[in-house]
């Protein structure tokens, strides 16, 4: 285990971006931080600014609008910075692929280091994908 | 001289890409502007290439919180085009997941305001409180948000009578946290302090602009469609509409805290009262024409809109989510306050865009003064130099 | 539950006679359909004589020319009027409600942003909700094309 991955393991900052989704994998994602999860005492937490984020969580169907600053985020990441796809529709565009304004999914314009299916995916879902990917980093 | 303040994209209390301009002259806001699209599906069109059993999947993903009152709304249009009555179990199985979501709408808006203005306790409380919830919900329909409970001409599936009890407890516990949380907010002259008197929609605005839900009731507008207009079961239980004359943050919030009350004894009646019998009226057909249907969501009413050419498929679905009609009530609301509050003001509409962008200070010459955390950082000592004060 | 008093359809039809034709409907609907000329002065006349509230407005692409139909809640009633007018294609123009009633600056923005249909005395007439890097004369919702 490298310095990096040692410092990974007891503190993830995680970014979290809503690229035209429904609400609801926000919502989960808050919820893992709320008291019944409560993802903080493993010290994930969520910060205010991509330039502090080791995590990228990317949630929605990725609307055409939206892509611009979808890659922009992106790129102000410092590296190494892992990128989750979030829900059914940040994995694959889920009901909303054949929708005209659709131009996701999220792989399509970023490089994606895990997904985390569900619509929308349960607090310990989201978690175990998080504990799996700081296994892999 | 005026400067532009942009909010957006993404901004880390609006879960939601939203992109304002704020037109300040030094600390007083004189005007916003709103460039909206970024959570834009096209999902009108494509409701239009599904089956209407595929469509009330698709509008239930038009917001995750507002899931069950979309799919109600379209479960309306689509019987009044239809022309059937719905089962009285079915009536009373709709509204008691109706009003779970209003709960836990209405929490997690306490949570996101205690958040904005720097109360972190009334955020875990809020959202520790909705949790169990999320658990009577997904007790009843199998899944926490996204419940896939409606369809036109009653509900998906039957409900076991052993899960009442705990569903019971559930929100009985849930009133009593209420009560507290009530209080505990009503008391606090900080909190008081931050919400009274700002963010002023004076009633004839409230009309002017066709606000609804607790943004609407919170200036005196009196419009709620659960009385107006009775689905469900809701002209068969008793409760009361909301309304405050504040027309200011607190009055809004006022009427979600107390309207939670409301729900809670919805729910129980409903429970007490529900009646056997079949859960669907079996829409096999669904013949040419028009409907309309609408519900009062969490944040006002939703509408939808469905013309049927007499295929499997519908020739237009218009939806309209409550948020459409009550962002631009942020204008009126805004005018002459300060850039500290702008956030809170904002939040007060509870805004939805799925339903329906970066934050940074640019001065008039383009340069960047401030980041989206300042703004935040500014509510934040706002309510510090109060809670100082007092 | 409430009667359907169906009063604000009579006023309407004693109102306008037969320059509005209706149609009504079970389950309190009522669809109004009235030519350009009587567009605004019906709209008008729902929102600041009969107090109905603009719940949105539909606008869609028939073969007959984009059809426009404003939706009336009258809530002490429990109703929702519908009042309908149909615009000529290929140029669908039609004089604007937002500077008599705001509710319907948003919606009518939307209707130019996904059927192209100009509203003559608009306030603020630009595209909603599309993307900056779509054509002017993209409409989704246009059949036409």
């Amino acid at each position: 285990m490298g310095a990096m991955n040692w410092g990974f393991k007891k503190s993830l900052w995680v970014f979290h971006l809503n690229a035209g989704a429904c609400n609801n994998c926000d919502i989960e994602v808050l919820d893992c931080l709320c008291p019944k999860y409560d993802v903080e005492r493993f010290g994930i937490k969520l910060v205010g600014s991509v330039k502090h984020a080791d995590v990228l969580l990317v949630s929605g169907s990725v609307p055409r609008k939206v892509v611009p600053q979808l890659v922009e985020t992106f790129e102000q990441a410092p590296q190494p910075c892992a990128v989750v796809a979030l829900g059914s529709c940040g994995c694959t565009g889920g009901i909303f692929k054949d929708g005209y304004n659709f131009a996701g999914p999220v792989d399509k314009h970023i490089p994606v280091n895990a997904y985390i299916p569900g619509c929308p995916p349960r607090p310990e879902a989201i978690i175990d994908g998080i504990v799996k990917l700081i296994g892999k980093l | 001289m005026t400067t532009t303040i942009p909010i957006g994209p993404f901004h880390p209390v609006l879960e939601e890409p939203e992109y304002i301009t704020l037109e300040v002259d030094g600390e007083t806001v004189i005007g916003a502007n709103f460039d909206l699209g970024r959570v834009h599906r096209g999902m009108e069109l494509l409701a239009q290439e599904k089956t209407y059993d595929q469509d009330i999947f698709l509008v239930e993903r038009i917001c995750g919180i507002c899931s069950a009152s979309h799919s109600w709304a379209a479960s309306l249009a689509i019987e009044d085009i239809v022309g059937c009555e719905v089962p009285a179990r079915a009536r009373y199985l709709r509204t008691i997941v109706h009003e779970l979501e209003r709960l836990h709408s209405h929490m997690l808006w306490v949570g996101l305001a205690g958040h904005i203005i720097g109360y972190w306790t009334v955020f875990m409380w809020g959202w520790k409180y909705r949790e169990p919830i999320l658990d009577a919900l997904e007790a009843i329909t199998g899944n926490r948000q996204h419940y896939a409970w409606y369809r036109p001409g009653g509900v998906r599936r039957d409900v076991p009578d052993e899960i009442w009890p705990n569903v019971l407890k559930i929100i009985e516990e849930f009133d009593r946290k209420t009560d507290m949380l009530t209080g505990a907010i009503l008391d606090d002259p900080v909190i008081l302090g931050r919400l009274r008197g700002v963010g002023i929609l004076t009633k004839e605005d409230a009309i002017a602009y066709g606000t609804l839900g607790p943004t609407a009731r919170g200036s005196g507008f009196d419009v709620d469609i659960r009385r107006d207009e009775p689905y469900g079961a809701y002209s068969e239980v008793d409760w009361d509409v909301i309304v405050q004359d504040g027309c200011d943050c607190l009055a809004v919030a006022v009427v979600r805290l107390l309207e939670m009350k409301e729900s809670v004894k919805i729910i129980r009646q409903c429970i007490e009262k529900l009646p056997g019998g079949p859960i669907d009226a079996e829409v096999r057909e669904v013949p040419r024409g028009e409907g309309c249907g609408h519900v009062e969501a969490p944040r006002g009413e939703s509408f939808h809109f469905i013309r049927s050419n007499g295929t499997n498929m519908p020739e237009r679905h218009k939806m309209r989510a409550p948020t459409f009609n009550n962002i631009p009530s942020f204008r009126p609301r805004i005018k002459g306050e300060t850039i500290s509050d702008a956030l809170l003001i904002f939040a007060v509409i509870d805004p939805c865009y799925s339903c329906t962008e970066r934050l940074a200070i640019v001065g008039p010459s383009g340069e960047k003064l401030a980041t989206s955390k300042d703004l935040l950082r500014l509510s934040h000592e706002k309510t510090e130099e109060l809670r100082k004060n007092s | 539950m409430r009667e359907w008093s169906k009063e604000v359809v009579e006023r309407l039809k004693a109102k306008f006679g037969d320059r509005v034709d209706i149609v009504e409907r079970s389950g309190r609907r009522a669809y109004v359909t009235v030519g350009n000329d009587d567009w605004i002065p019906v709209t008008r006349y729902m929102y600041e004589e009969e107090k109905g509230r603009l719940c949105t407005a539909s606008g869609s692409d028939r073969t007959t020319g984009v059809e426009l139909l404003y939706h009336f809640a009258v809530d002490r009633d429990g109703s929702v009027v519908n009042v309908r007018t149909t615009l000529a294609k290929p140029f669908p123009r039609v004089e604007s409600l937002a500077p008599y009633y705001p509710a319907a600056d948003f919606i009518e923005r939307e209707i130019f942003d996904f059927l192209g249909v100009e509203f003559v005395g608009h306030p603020d007439p630009r595209k909603i909700l599309s993307s900056h890097d779509r054509p002017a004369d993209f409409h989704p919702m246009r059949r036409d094309e």
